[in-house]
C-alpha cells in the first residue's frame, strides 16, 4: 500500500526554499515570532510546559525522550541559574536535518529557544553547534544579531519583560560532544566527555546548574505546536510519539536528501519519496537512524518509521538518518566503514569502548583485507555483546549495535570473504591515503562486471 | 541512613555513601583502578562494575551511591563476566612488558588480571603505540602501559592544585601528557608514581633499581618536616630504594610530598661520617666510656655546671629523654641543655596537602623534654662556653645537609671536653674534638612528636653500617658506666620510660602506640591531610 507524502504539508521546512528565509524581515512576514510574543504575554511558564507535555511531543536528536517531561525534571525553587542549551552538535553519520534549519531557518530556532527557555525559566541559552557547520553558524549568529536588534533577544525579549540572553558556541570537531553531557564538558571548556548520570543535567549540567539540552529540530517544533494546538501535533502519526519529522535520506537513492514526512511513515514510501533505490538497483538493507542504529535487511524496511515500531524491530529512529544499501553494496566495507567511525570518535574515557572500538575496527579491516580468520564472525558477536551497556555513554554501544547487527544479517558475506581470502585485489579510496584492501566477494564481482558489459 | 542488600546481606549505610566503599568495608573484593579514595570518582575503568537490582545494566560501584531498598550482587556470574570483560578490554592494547617493568609485582593491572582474568588472550591485532616521554623533573611516562585511569590527572588537579597532566588524543590514542612549556614540576609530583595503577609512570629515582618483590618494606615516618608524614621506606640489600607514602587519615593522608620523597640519598651518601674519633681510640665500644670519662672530668674540675649539651630536632624522643638524664644525673641546669635546628623553609599550601616550614622532625618532641625554649637556649650556651663557664659539650650535628655554624666550630676548641655526634663530614672539627658517628633516619629506632603534637614511631629499615652503634645505645652506656642505669635497654624499654617526661604517654608502649601514632593531645585536623 502506498501512500503519497510527497502532498504532506510541510511545517519545519516551509520557508527553507525561499532565498530569504533566513531573514528576520522574512520569517517576520511568515508570522514569525507572533506566537512567542503570544505566550510570554498570556501564559504562565508551567503551562507552556503541560502544553507540550499534552502534544507528545519527543525529543528529536536521537533518544526520542518527551520533551515536555524533562523540562518538568528542572527543579524550580532552586537559587542556581537554569540554562537552556541547543545541541546543534548534529554529527550521527547519515544526519542533516538540523543543518537546514539552521542554515536556512534559524529564526524558527530562534523562537524555539525563547518558548523553551521560558518555560523553564532560563535567562541564558546556548547554542553547541557543530564545528563543521561554518555556514550555520554565520546564518545564526547573523540570526542571533538581528534577534537582538530587533529587541526578540535580549534585556526585554518581544517587550514581554522576559531576558534572554542566547550565545553560539562552536564545537572542534568531535562526535561525542553532541552527546549531552559530553556537549556541556565542553562548553565548560573541558575534554569532551561524556559524565555519568545521575545527576542529570535537568538537575545539575552545566557549570552544575539546571540544564536543559534540547536538539534544534525540537526546539523548532515548538512554534507550530503552539499556533496549531497540541492537538494537531498529535494528529500526526502515532500518538506516543506524533508530529512531523525530518528524515535524511542518503545513499543509493535517486534524490538524497532531508524530507518532511509524517511521523510513522512507512520507510519503504520514504525510499520512494527519495526516488526510490537509483539505477533501477534492488534494495538490500537501510540504517533507520543513523549509523548506530541497527541495520534492517531489505525484507524488514516495510516498516513505520516511529519510536516505538523501530525499537520494537530491534533498531531505532534515533537521528532520523535513513541509510540506503542497494544490492551491490559490500557489507564488509560498510561495516568497516562504520566502525572507522567510531574508532575515530570515541572519547577513551571508559575502556570497554576506548579498547573494543579499535578493536572491532582492526578485526573487519583484516576481513576485509582477505586474512579473515573464520573464528573472526564470532569474535566479534562475542566483544560487541561485552561492550553494550558497560560505558558511560552509550557510544560503545552505538559501534556495537551496527557491528552485530550487520554481521549476523550478513553474516555469509563475511564468510565468503574470510573464504575467499586474498581471491581478488583492488584498491579503492576510503576517505584518505589510496589502500590496497583485499577480495570482495564473488557474488558482487559478477555484478559489477554485468554493469561494465552494459556500459560499452 | 539507607538499609539495602548487598549479597544477600542486609547492610546499613549512610545515605549518598558509594558502594564500592560500603563493599570494601565489608571486605568484599570489588576490584577497581580509576577509583582512589583520596580522588574524586571517575568511574572511567569500569573495573568495578557490580549488578545493582535499580539499574538494567551493571553500574560502577566508584560512582553509585546507596539507595533504599536495593539489591547488589558484586560476584554475581554478570559483575563477574562483566569485569572479566574489562580485563580483557584493559589489555587490549596493552604491551605486557611486565618483565623490563619497574611496576611489575605491584602491579594492579597484573593482580586483577591475575584474579579476574581470562588466561588468554583473543587479541591478535597489531597494538596501538603512544609516546613515551619525560614529563618532568622525577617522572617518566611509557605510555603503551596506561590505561587512562586519569588518576593522574586528578591528582595534580584536586591535590596539587597544578594541573599539569592531561589526557590528549581520543580512543585508544588517548594518553597522558603535559603541555608543552610546562613540565609536572610540582614538590608532590612523586606521588602520581605511586598512584598509577599501571607502571605508565615511572620515578626516574627508581627506574630499574629493584624488582619490589625482592625489597624489604619497613613502615616509618618521613624526617624532612615536622608534618611527619607515614610512609614505607623499600629497601634492597640494606640500601635504600625509595619511599613511599602509607596512608593516615590524621596526618598525610595517602601523599608524600618530593623533598621528603628524594631525601633519603644522605643515608649512604658520599659525605656520611662512619668513623669514631675517640682521642687515641676509634674502637665503637669505647664511645660510651669516653663520653663518660670526659664529662666525669670537667665535673670534677669545675663543678657539674661546667658542662653543657646540645641536641637536634633530629633526635628521636628515646635518644633526647637519655641525653637528658646523663646531664641531669650529674646535676647539670637545664639552661646548659639547648638543641639544634634546621632553619626553617617554606611553607607550602596545596588544596590537599601541606609542606611545614618548620624542617626538623621532633622539634616537639625535644621542646616536650627539654622545655618549651629548648632551641633558643643556644646562644646563652655558647656565651658560657666563650666566657670559659662550660668547659665540657656534647654536641649533635645529624641535621642532614645542614652542617655546623662557624659559632659552633669557633667555640670548639676552647673546651676541655667536646664530643660531636655527626652525621655528615665536617673537617672544620677540631683535631681534639671526639666524633661520634650518629645515625641516619632509616636506621633508627624510636618515636618522634610532630608538630601537631602526635607521637609517631620510627622503625629500622637499614641496619647500621658494621660497628656503629645508635646514639641511644652509647648515652645508656654512658649512664650506666657513671652508675645511673642498671643495664642497657632496647628502644622499645626505653620507650617505656617515656612516660616519665612525657606525661600523657603514661605506661603505654610502643605496641600501644602502633602504625598509626597516637596523638597527644586533641588532634588538629591538617589543613590537608585526611581524606
Amino acid at each position: 500500500m502506498k501512500t503519497d507524502y510527497s502532498k504532506f504539508e510541510k511545517v519545519l521546512l516551509k520557508n527553507v526554499d525561499h532565498p530569504e528565509s533566513n531573514t528576520l524581515e522574512y520569517y517576520q512576514s511568515q508570522g514569525g515570532y507572533d506566537t512567542a510574543r503570544k505566550i510570554l504575554s498570556e501564559r504562565q511558564p508551567d503551562e507552556v510546559t503541560e502544553e507540550v507535555k499534552a502534544s507528545n511531543l519527543r525529543g528529536r536528536g536521537g533518544a526520542g525522550f518527551p520533551c515536555g517531561i524533562k523540562w518538568s525534571f528542572v527543579p524550580r525553587t532552586i537559587d542556581k541559574p537554569t540554562y537552556l542549551v541547543v545541541n546543534a552538535d548534529e554529527s550521527e553519520p547519515g544526519t542533516f536535518k538540523d543543518r537546514i534549519i539552521l542554515e536556512r531557518d534559524p529564526h524558527q530556532l530562534i523562537e524555539g529557544i525563547i518558548i523553551a527557555a521560558y518555560a523553564i525559566s532560563s535567562h541564558t541559552s546556548y547554542v553547541y553547534i557543530r564545528g563543521e557547520f561554518s555556514k550555520g553558524f554565520w546564518v545564526m549568529a547573523k540570526a542571533i544579531e538581528e534577534a537582538y536588534a530587533a529587541g526578540i533577544l535580549g534585556e526585554n525579549v518581544l517587550g514581554a519583560g522576559f531576558q534572554l540572553d542566547v550565545t553560539m558556541h562552536r564545537g572542534a570537531g568531535a562526535y561525542i560532544c553532541g552527546e549531552e553531557t559530553g556537549l556541556l564538558s565542553s562548553l565548560e571548556g573541558k575534554r569532551g566527555l561524556p559524565k555519568i548520570k545521575p545527576p542529570f543535567p535537568a538537575v545539575e549540567g552545566l557549570f552544575r546548574c539546571p540544564t536543559v539540552v534540547n536538539n534544534v529540530e525540537t526546539l523548532s517544533c515548538l512554534r507550530h505546536i503552539f499556533e496549531r494546538g497540541p492537538d494537531w501535533f498529535k494528529a500526526i502519526g502515532p500518538e506516543a510519539g506524533p508530529g512531523p519529522k525530518l528524515l535524511c535520506v542518503s545513499g543509493h537513492v535517486e534524490r538524497p536528501g532531508t524530507f518532511e514526512v509524517p511521523m510513522g511513515i512507512n520507510l519503504l514510501d520514504l525510499v520512494e519519496l527519495a526516488g526510490g533505490v537509483w539505477k533501477g538497483r534492488r534494495l538490500k538493507a537501510i540504517i533507520p537512524g543513523g549509523t548506530s542504529a541497527k541495520i534492517l535487511k531489505a525484507d524488514e524496511c516495510d516498516i513505520s518509521m516511529d519510536f516505538d515500531a523501530l525499537a520494537a524491530a530491534g533498531t531505532m529512529l534515533g537521528s532520523g538518518g535513513v541509510i540506503v544499501m542497494d544490492e551491490t553494496t559490500d557489507m564488509v566495507d560498510a561495516l568497516y566503514n562504520v566502525l572507522r567511525f567510531y574508532h575515530h570518535e570515541s572519547c577513551g574515557q571508559c575502556t570497554p569502548c576506548r579498547e573494543g572500538t579499535g578493536w572491532l575496527e582492526k578485526i573487519v579491516g583484516r576481513i576485509r583485507a582477505g586474512r579473515g580468520r573464520p573464528e573472526d564472525i564470532d569474535l566479534l558477536l562475542d566483544i560487541s555483546a561485552r561492550m553494550c551497556g558497560r560505558t558511560i555513554c552509550v557510544l560503545a554501544d552505538a559501534a556495537a549495535f551496527p557491528c552485530e547487527s550487520i554481521v549476523t544479517k550478513f553474516r555469509s558475506e563475511f564468510e565468503d570473504r574470510i573464504r575467499d581470502g586474498q581471491g581478488h585485489e583492488r584498491s579503492v579510496f576510503v576517505g584518505g591515503p589510496l589502500v590496497q584492501i583485499g577480495a570482495i566477494s564473488a557474488h558482487n564481482q559478477e555484478l559489477r562486471d554485468q554493469e561494465l558489459r552494459k556500459k560499452h | 541512613m539507607v538499609r539495602f542488600k548487598l549479597n544477600g546481606e542486609e547492610v546499613e549505610a549512610p545515605k549518598g555513601s558509594l558502594l564500592i566503599r560500603i563493599a570494601h568495608d565489608r571486605g568484599i573484593d570489588v576490584p577497581f583502578f580509576c577509583y582512589h579514595p583520596g580522588l574524586t570518582p571517575e568511574g572511567n575503568c569500569r573495573m568495578c562494575l557490580v549488578e545493582a537490582s535499580n539499574s538494567r545494566k551493571p553500574v560502577p560501584a566508584c560512582t553509585t551511591p546507596v539507595a533504599e531498598g536495593i539489591e547488589v550482587q558484586t560476584h554475581s556470574e554478570a559483575a563477574k563476566s562483566a569485569r572479566a570483560d574489562v580485563l580483557e578490554f584493559m589489555l587490549v592494547n596493552h604491551p605486557l612488558d611486565c618483565p623490563i617493568c619497574d611496576k611489575s609485582g605491584e602491579c594492579m593491572l597484573q593482580d586483577h588480571a591475575y584474579d579476574h582474568g581470562k588466561d588468554r588472550s583473543r587479541m591478535v591485532e597489531q597494538k596501538e603505540l603512544k609516546h613515551t616521554k619525560d614529563l618532568g623533573n622525577d617522572v617518566h611516562l611509557w605510555g603503551n602501559r596506561c590505561i587512562v585511569c586519569t588518576r593522574c590527572v586528578r591528582f595534580c588537579d584536586e591535590v596539587a592544585g597544578t594541573g599539569e597532566l592531561t589526557v590528549v588524543e581520543r580512543g585508544d590514542h588517548s594518553v597522558i601528557d603535559v603541555f608543552p612549556g610546562y613540565p609536572l614540576q610540582n614538590p608532590l609530583s612523586g606521588n602520581v608514581v605511586d598512584i598509577c595503577p599501571v607502571g605508565a609512570l615511572i620515578d626516574k629515582d627508581f627506574l630499574y633499581e629493584a624488582r619490589v618483590w625482592y625489597e624489604k618494606k619497613t613502615d616509618t615516618v618521613c624526617n624532612s618536616c615536622a608534618r611527619g608524614c607515614n610512609i614505607e621506606v623499600q629497601t634492597l640489600h640494606n640500601k635504600v630504594k625509595r619511599l613511599v607514602p602509607r596512608h593516615n587519615p590524621d596526618v598525610n593522608g595517602y601523599w608524600m610530598c618530593d623533598h621528603g620523597r628524594y631525601d633519603y640519598k644522605h643515608i649512604l651518601g658520599p659525605n656520611r661520617w662512619l668513623r669514631y674519633r675517640l682521642g687515641d681510640s676509634s674502637a665503637p665500644g669505647e664511645a660510651a666510656d669516653y663520653v663518660q670519662r670526659g664529662l666525669a672530668a670537667v665535673i670534677e674540675e669545675n663543678g657539674p655546671q661546667a658542662i653543657g649539651g646540645v641536641i637536634s630536632g633530629f633526635a628521636t624522643l628515646e635518644t633526647v629523654y637519655l641525653f637528658r638524664r646523663l646531664f641531669e644525673s650529674r646535676g647539670v641546669a637545664a639552661e646548659n641543655l639547648a638543641a639544634r635546628a634546621r632553619p626553617d623553609g617554606e611553607e607550602e599550601v596545596f588544596p590537599g596537602f601541606r609542606i611545614s616550614a618548620d624542617k626538623n622532625p621532633n622539634r616537639t618532641g625535644v621542646q616536650r623534654i627539654l622545655g618549651h625554649d629548648a632551641f633558643e637556649r643556644e646562644a646563652g650556651l655558647l656565651e658560657k662556653i666563650r666566657s670559659g663557664t662550660v668547659r665540657g659539650l656534647v654536641l649533635f650535628s645529624d641535621l642532614p645537609g645542614c652542617p655546623l655554624e662557624d659559632r659552633w666550630i669557633e667555640v670548639l676548641e676552647k673546651l676541655d671536653f667536646a664530643v660531636v655526634v655527626l652525621l655528615e663530614g665536617d673537617d672544620r672539627l677540631p683535631e681534639s674534638t671526639g666524633i661520634i658517628p650518629a645515625t641516619a633516619f632509616s636506621e633508627k629506632e624510636g618515636s618522634i612528636i610532630n608538630e601537631d603534637d602526635r607521637l609517631q614511631l620510627l622503625n629500622k629499615a637499614t641496619e647500621l653500617p658494621r660497628g656503629i652503634l645508635p646514639e641511644y645505645e652509647i648515652l645508656q652506656e654512658a649512664l650506666r658506666l657513671g652508675g645511673y642505669r642498671r643495664a642497657q635497654m632496647s628502644a622499645a624499654g626505653i620507650f617505656q620510660e617515656l612516660g616519665t617526661v612525657i606525661p600523657e604517654l603514661g605506661e603505654k608502649s610502643r605496641r600501644d602506640v602502633g602504625a598509626a601514632g597516637i596523638p597527644l593531645k586533641e588532634p588538629v585536623v591538617p589543613a590537608g591531610g585526611g581524606s
